[in-house]
């Protein structure tokens, strides 16, 4: 296809103080629906660290993106065939451990609660199921180094460039180093996402170059979520289709052509 | 890719509307967070079928001068969640009230026809006062209705009154800038009431000390488009991207834009991140190392070479050249106060000669008394008072003489303290012997007595240190390496770099400092360590310099005239204010769990009391600070008494007063605090978390304010080193009758509370939001209407005058007197009130009313039209115009003009502009403030100009046509102008920095000298050896009493805890957001070190207990390289309401939060007060409630997590 312009999204690395307003931002637009809950199209992670979800970097075990094979580019989660022998048991996907149970609160319990001799508190309960749980993960789990010696010590980009040694001596800490990498759909010139769809439901715009997935024709397999080496297609598990960053489809707000990430 | 294929069809895009169709909104409203974040950003909020949507923040900022970078982006993720409150589950929708407390006040209503009657036969009744205290914050609300629950709260705030006088009620709610109004319509309230105003700026220790130490001033800062000017930025006890998330840009900009960034923190935080340079300084140890980068400047480049800038700064802007007392002791010299103007022969007759001081000019050799010292201020003749370096009495040219170590007549050996090493230092300084009214006495110069302070030799015979390796001599950059744990190469760099690029830019360094550094005990010493570095290096006072402490939005840029509506003062002056900290220390029983201070903080000569409390009422006495209640009887029927008496004249009141003062037939409630009579009996809470976030020391309020459930264990241990206040035994718990929360959720405060009402939220009313942090100001707005039952603050508290106007109506039903104490007020001839220190308990001088003890007014009360008066503007703003910062700004015909714009409000006969409509009360606001409106700006400029002698109304004659009303500012937020008020300057887009107008129009500082000062001669300052910058180290675990009966176990440690400000949260705000927690750890966690983990055998997420003396928290552990050893964090301030579980340390009761584990501690030497820049204002002067010094026990927590 010919993509006659492509939008692209740039963070400064520099500048980002890994505050997550853009994340929220985009959180309380688009994703603040049943079925959403556990996703993030916009999320920030401090790196090193594990990411979200859990070492989606780890591509050995996701298998997304491409790889250059007789200098062909061929989706590394397989060709045509393989993915249609898995479509109905797909390994690599992950689970919603990988990214995290959504949970709440019974809130309502401090302002009901019944005469006691303590005092009330919310505990905490699962957004999928509404039991109490114990809270063991979250999309920004390992924010600002928190749980160094499991998180950012298992990020695969440190594991290759680092040996044990230099490891070792990278956490003590006045060598610690960390910055922060805000995150959405890229909308790639050559979107495995796309490649990866049994279902024909993922298109690139060639007007502007953003990809979107059809939530007309979306089948639910989840191919897309396996292809793209980012983890930025997600599925929706009320609707039954995956759903991703838009990025604001272009012309959707009159009064200025804005993401709501940017200005946050 | 040419197996992708466009998709042209546009039948097949169609379904792209689905995403469209979401971005759809009915209309889109300005508004704010009022939250004390300092962000002060504007935020447009999305409105879809009157319902929020969510919200975006604003783009539409004014531009500064050419070349600053813009405002926006400002907002947070705090503040993109907040819309997520108003429909939350956690919303306070109705009034509710106790049930325990509702069945006793339905049964007593039932029986007595009058609300007040039914009252008394509640809290007069033991047995029930004791029921309902104890199921405080244990469950049990029931909903109840807006007139139950108002004549509950008039008929205690009138039973009080009457029992025991209005100066039981108190009031707190914090930071007015936030919501101006909001603050405003309780305030009003309580002060039309005679009700007592609680601070917040120095209960939250946010408040620095040095500030008024150094400049008189409470706090003035730049803004932070300012950090973009500079070009050396030390960021200590900040934490620019977690806390000044909206304004971080400007540093990194900074950084792009050439300047260096240097970072202390403990651990490796979020902005070390982004520094250039990260110097990981031991926690409240910067004191130590700022004392030692001015040893380096002082020697480098005073010394070794002279700066030229550097050193005409110092002669102009400083107290470097004048001349102090020597006196004689023993083994040699000690240094005295500064010598006054009249102790020469020359200048006897001067005017106020008592408060002004003495250089020597470089020309003459000879003594000179310049203008601009505290004296001028208050003399009758006026236009002195400025800083041009003139001879105040012949009119000629100082050029004043910073040292006198090439002509000095004689060496005197001056001993000096080191603190930190508990020894005295003898060290040759230069002097002349001056002949004075009493023969001849030694003096030297403030400038080289700090030579002999720093150890900088200069070739005189004493205990100076050997080179900057003298690791025993302090204060050299090897000495301090023992306190910050930075070694000694740093600190010559670093002081190197700062004094070139300040010698290169004309001052353009600057320290960015907040609550890390300034919640310690000895937070005025660290703080005074680097203002020093910063008058040493110019850089006060100029752009891209100066001291810019960040903590609490506290400045209420409109404060003139909002103050005049806030106070009640077009009603009825003065206004009951008082201290925070010195409250709760004493009405909470803090005091009763401390020891002797001298035990860790001991004083020579006076001020040796044993206990703080016996301090605090001597300061009380000798009207150093407000205290409330006043007397251990009603000020109504001493008003009364007096009246019976005979006296008629206020001062005859007054005299009556003193006389049964002297006489002891009534005591300062201070005296005896925990006797009944003298407790504190109503509480009204609004836009603050008083009982938890706000709540220093919050396990010993639960004791002894609310009476319910508290985890302290602490031993009571002053009664033995308490002298003159009465020790009591009685337990004492449960002073409160009621506690009443306005609140739009359920945080702890509201939990604790008797009775809760439902308060707008922020996207449903109108008001004002100012910062430090930009030169704004803009509004919030309603987007929607209050939603269920809940209320304005303005509007609840109209409606709770009106009903307790209806009660008075039987109660009080006609105007009555009272009497009301205020303590020596800065900006005042007060000021000047008190020379020496004396006691007239102690027959040391005689008692006299606003000179040795407290002011003692009569003020008139008249409850029946009390909702009257809210709802209507008083002739008192016609009468006394505005004042702040000592400005008085004449209002005149303006009154009337403002009257004729708004709509009448009419009572008793008379019009007056109505304030019922809080849009009129925030353009009342507008009008008369000198930074919203151009007249009122060039009136005070002209005020100005009377007091100094200068010429200062240019600054405002460009502006004078200038208008803003609340209309304006919901268009777009409106950029203040340049003010009478405050020291920047803002003409053309130029960024605010403080004090400009000191350093560029010659308008004196408000202290002694006039000038900045690096001495300060107050007695007690003296006594405490705080007369020069110096550096006293941390408490001591020992000395803190915090872990006096809690050991630590086996697999336990001990760990110092600080709470810096959050990432998820803002104070307690957004702690029990859903977004936040999800963003975090589901319950604010507590962080630690990774080696100390593994040495408890605690691993990422486990529950761990920490606990002291005081309480205990219960939560996860978040393992962290980032921590270093020894040290834990846990954020301040998460409501004890989310996630936490039970302790089984404690009696298996619900652990707490950030204040579980504090008790507050108040330095003494900042009560000092009657005396120039050490003189008592409301939020801007006293003794912060420090609490930083805090030890914990950590473990982890053996088996499951109980809940129930």
């Amino acid at each position: 296809m010919d993509v006659r312009a492509q939008v692209s999204m740039v963070f400064h690395l520099d500048k980002c103080i890994g505050c997550h307003t853009c994340s929220l931002a985009c959180k309380n637009l688009w994703t603040d629906r049943p079925g959403t809950e556990y996703m993030w199209w916009n999320n920030v992670e401090t790196k090193p660290g594990t990411g979200y979800p859990i070492l989606y970097e780890d591509q050995d075990q996701y298998c997304g993106g491409w790889v250059l094979e007789d200098g062909k580019l061929r989706l590394k989660l397989g060709s045509r065939p393989t993915e249609l022998v898995n479509i109905s048991f797909n390994p690599r996907l992950p689970t919603l451990d990988d990214y995290y149970e959504p949970f709440t609160y019974r809130y309502k319990e401090l302002i009901d609660a019944r005469p006691s001799d303590d005092q009330p508190v919310a505990r905490p309960i699962s957004m999928i199921t509404g039991e109490e749980m114990e809270i063991e993960a979250g999309p920004n789990w390992d924010d600002d180094m928190s749980g160094s010696p499991i998180y950012a010590a298992n990020d695969p980009n440190l594991q290759k460039v680092m040996n044990e040694e230099e490891r070792r001596r990278f956490f003590e800490l006045q060598q610690l180093v960390y910055f922060y990498l805000p995150r959405i759909c890229n909308h790639c010139l050559n979107p495995s996402c796309v490649a990866a769809c049994p279902s024909g439901a993922i298109y690139k715009r060639g007007e502007d170059g953003i990809v979107l997935v059809s939530q007309e024709k979306c089948q639910g397999w989840r191919m897309c979520v396996s292809g793209c080496p980012y983890k930025k297609v997600y599925f929706n598990w009320e609707a039954g289709k995956a759903e991703k960053c838009i990025l604001v489809i272009r012309g959707l707000r009159p009064d200025r052509l804005q993401l709501a990430c940017i200005p946050a | 890719m040419s197996w992708i294929k466009d998709i042209l069809n546009p039948e097949t895009r169609l379904w792209e509307e689905f995403y469209r169709n979401r971005w759809q909104h009915d209309k889109v409203v300005r508004s704010t967070h009022g939250v004390n974040c300092t962000g002060g950003c504007s935020w447009m909020v999305y409105v879809k079928n009157g319902i929020v949507t969510w919200e975006m923040q604003a783009l539409d900022y004014p531009k500064l001068e050419t070349g600053l970078p813009l405002y926006e982006p400002r907002g947070c993720q705090r503040g993109i969640v907040y819309s997520w409150y108003i429909y939350s589950p956690l919303r306070i929708k109705y009034p509710y009230l106790r049930g325990v407390l509702m069945d006793y006040w339905r049964e007593a209503r039932a029986i007595h026809s009058d609300p007040v009657e039914a009252w008394a036969s509640i809290v007069e009744n033991e047995e029930k006062r004791g029921k309902y205290q104890a199921a405080r914050g244990k469950g049990g609300f029931r909903r109840a209705t807006w007139d139950e629950c108002l004549e509950i709260i008039a008929a205690s705030m009138i039973y009080t009154a009457k029992k025991y006088g209005p100066d039981r009620v108190i009031g707190f709610s914090p930071i007015p800038a936030m919501s101006m109004l909001s603050y405003a319509a309780g305030s009003r309230f309580l002060q039309l009431f005679g009700g007592v105003l609680l601070s917040f700026y120095d209960l939250y220790a946010d408040f620095p000390p040095a500030s008024p130490e150094v400049w008189g001033e409470k706090t003035d800062v730049a803004e932070s488009a300012d950090w973009f000017n500079s070009k050396y930025i030390v960021a200590e006890g900040s934490n620019l991207n977690m806390t000044r998330t909206p304004d971080a840009h400007f540093a990194v900009e900074a950084r792009h834009h050439g300047a260096k960034l240097v970072v202390f923190s403990p651990d490796f935080s979020q902005v070390s991140k982004h520094a250039d340079w990260w110097i990981p300084v031991n926690a409240g140890m910067d004191g130590a190392l700022w004392m030692a980068v001015n040893h380096v400047i002082l020697k480098e480049f005073y010394v070794e070479r002279q700066v030229p800038y550097f050193m005409d700064y110092l002669k102009r802007f400083s107290d470097a050249p004048f001349l102090v007392r020597l006196e004689k002791t023993g083994k040699g010299y000690t240094v005295g106060g500064f010598l006054r103007a009249n102790q020469l022969e020359k200048y006897k007759d001067a005017e106020n000669g008592e408060w002004k001081l003495l250089v020597l000019d470089e020309r003459s050799k000879e003594p000179r008394m310049p203008q601009g010292a505290i004296g001028f201020r208050w003399q009758s003749q006026k236009g002195k008072w400025n800083l041009e370096l003139k001879d105040a009495l012949e009119g000629s040219e100082i050029d004043p003489q910073l040292s006198l170590v090439s002509q000095h007549e004689d060496i005197a050996q001056v001993s000096f303290r080191d603190f930190a090493g508990d020894r005295t230092f003898h060290r040759g300084v230069p002097v002349r012997n001056l002949q004075t009214r009493e023969g001849a006495v030694p003096v030297a110069t403030v400038f080289d007595l700090l030579m002999a302070q720093f150890g900088i030799s200069r070739g005189l015979p004493g205990e100076y240190p050997s080179s900057y390796d003298d690791e025993e001599m302090a204060y050299t950059p090897a000495w301090q390496e023992k306190f910050s744990g930075v070694g000694r190469e740093t600190v010559v760099q670093l002081a190197r770099e700062f004094a070139t690029t300040a010698e290169k830019t004309k001052g353009k360094c600057t320290i960015i400092v907040g609550s890390g550094v300034n919640h310690w005990y000895h937070a005025n010493l660290n703080y005074r360590a680097g203002i020093t570095t910063l008058m040493l290096c110019g850089c006060v006072g100029v752009n891209g310099g100066g001291l810019n402490h960040y903590t609490g939005q506290e400045k209420i840029t409109p404060a003139a005239s909002w103050s005049t509506l806030a106070m009640a003062l077009d009603w009825s002056r003065p206004p009951r204010l008082m201290n925070g900290p010195s409250f709760h220390y004493v009405h909470s029983d803090q005091w009763r769990y401390e020891r002797a201070f001298p035990d860790y903080h001991p004083p020579d000569g006076p001020f040796a009391h044993e206990h703080f409390l016996d301090l605090e009422a001597a300061a009380v006495r000798m009207g150093w600070l407000p205290f409330y209640p006043q007397f251990n009887r009603n000020p109504i029927e001493l008003a009364r008494e007096a009246e019976a008496e005979g006296k008629k004249t206020p001062r005859e009141v007054s005299e009556w007063v003193v006389e049964q003062l002297r006489a002891g037939k009534i005591r300062f409630a201070v005296e005896d605090p925990d006797s009944p009579e003298n407790w504190p009996r109503v509480w009204l809470i609004w836009r603050a978390n008083a009982l938890h976030s706000s709540a220093k020391g919050h396990e010993y309020f639960l004791r002894h304010y609310l009476g319910t459930h508290s985890n302290a264990i602490a031993d009571e241990v002053a009664q033995d080193v308490l002298h003159e206040v009465q020790w009591r035994d009685a337990p004492l718990q449960g002073k409160l009758d009621l506690v009443v929360d306005l609140n739009f959720r359920m945080d702890t405060s509201a939990l604790y509370s008797d009775i809760v009402l439902p308060s707008a939220s922020w996207y449903e009313k109108d008001d004002l939001n100012t910062t430090d942090l930009h030169s704004y100001i803009h509004p919030l707005g309603a987007a929607v209407p209050p939603c269920w039952e809940s209320r304005s603050d303005w509007d609840i508290f109209r409606s709770l005058a009106e009903k307790l106007s209806e009660l008075a109506r039987t109660h009080f039903p006609s105007p009555f007197k009272e009497i009301v104490t205020t303590p020596l007020l800065h900006d005042t001839p007060d000021e000047i009130a008190q020379p020496t220190v004396r006691d007239w308990s102690k027959g040391e001088c005689k008692p006299v009313p606003g000179r040795t003890l407290p002011h003692i007014h009569v003020v008139e009360r008249d409850y029946a039209n009390l909702f009257h008066r809210f709802n209507s503007l008083g002739p008192g703003i016609k009468e006394y115009g505005i004042e702040d910062h000592g400005v008085e700004i004449p209002v005149g015909e303006l009154y009337d003009e403002f009257a004729n714009m708004v709509p009448a409000y009419e009572w008793s006969g008379k019009r007056y502009p109505s304030l019922s409509d809080v849009r009129n009360a925030a353009n009342a606001v507008l009008f008369f403030a000198p930074e919203t409106n151009g007249e009122m700006a060039y009136r005070g400029f002209q005020q100005r100009e009377l007091q100094t002698g200068l010429s200062l109304a240019d600054l405002a004659a460009g502006e004078r046509q200038i208008r803003y009303s609340f209309d304006d500012l919901i268009r777009q937020p409106r950029r203040i102008l340049t003010s009478p008020c405050w020291s920047g300057i803002v003409n053309n887009g130029r960024a605010y920095t403080g004090y400009a107008m000191n350093v560029e129009r010659l308008i004196p500082w408000r202290t002694l000298s006039g000038r900045q000062h690096f001495y300060l001669d107050h007695e007690a300052y003296l006594a405490f050896g705080e007369s020069f910058p110096t550096f006293k180290p941390r408490i001591s675990l020992e000395n803190t009493l915090n872990l006096a009966k809690s050991p630590a176990g086996p697999r336990s440690l001990v760990l110092g805890c600080i709470t810096p400000h959050g990432k998820w949260h803002i104070h307690s705000t957004y702690s029990d957001d859903l977004r936040m927690l999800t963003l975090s750890r589901g319950v604010e966690p507590f962080w630690l070190n990774d080696k100390d983990a593994r040495e408890i055998g605690v691993e990422d997420n486990d529950w761990v207990e920490a606990y002291n003396d005081n309480g205990v928290i219960v939560t996860r552990a978040v393992v962290s390289a980032r921590i270093p050893r020894g040290l834990c964090i846990f954020y301040h301030a998460p409501d004890r309401t989310i996630a936490f579980p039970k302790s089984p340390t404690r009696n298996h009761r619900r652990g707490g939060g950030t204040n579980s584990v504090t008790r507050m501690r108040l330095k003494p030497v900042l009560i000092a007060g009657g005396y120039a820049q050490h003189s008592y204002r409301f939020n801007d002067y006293g003794p912060p409630a420090s609490d930083r010094d805090t030890y914990v026990v950590v473990h982890k927590l053996e088996g499951k997590p109980e809940w129930d």
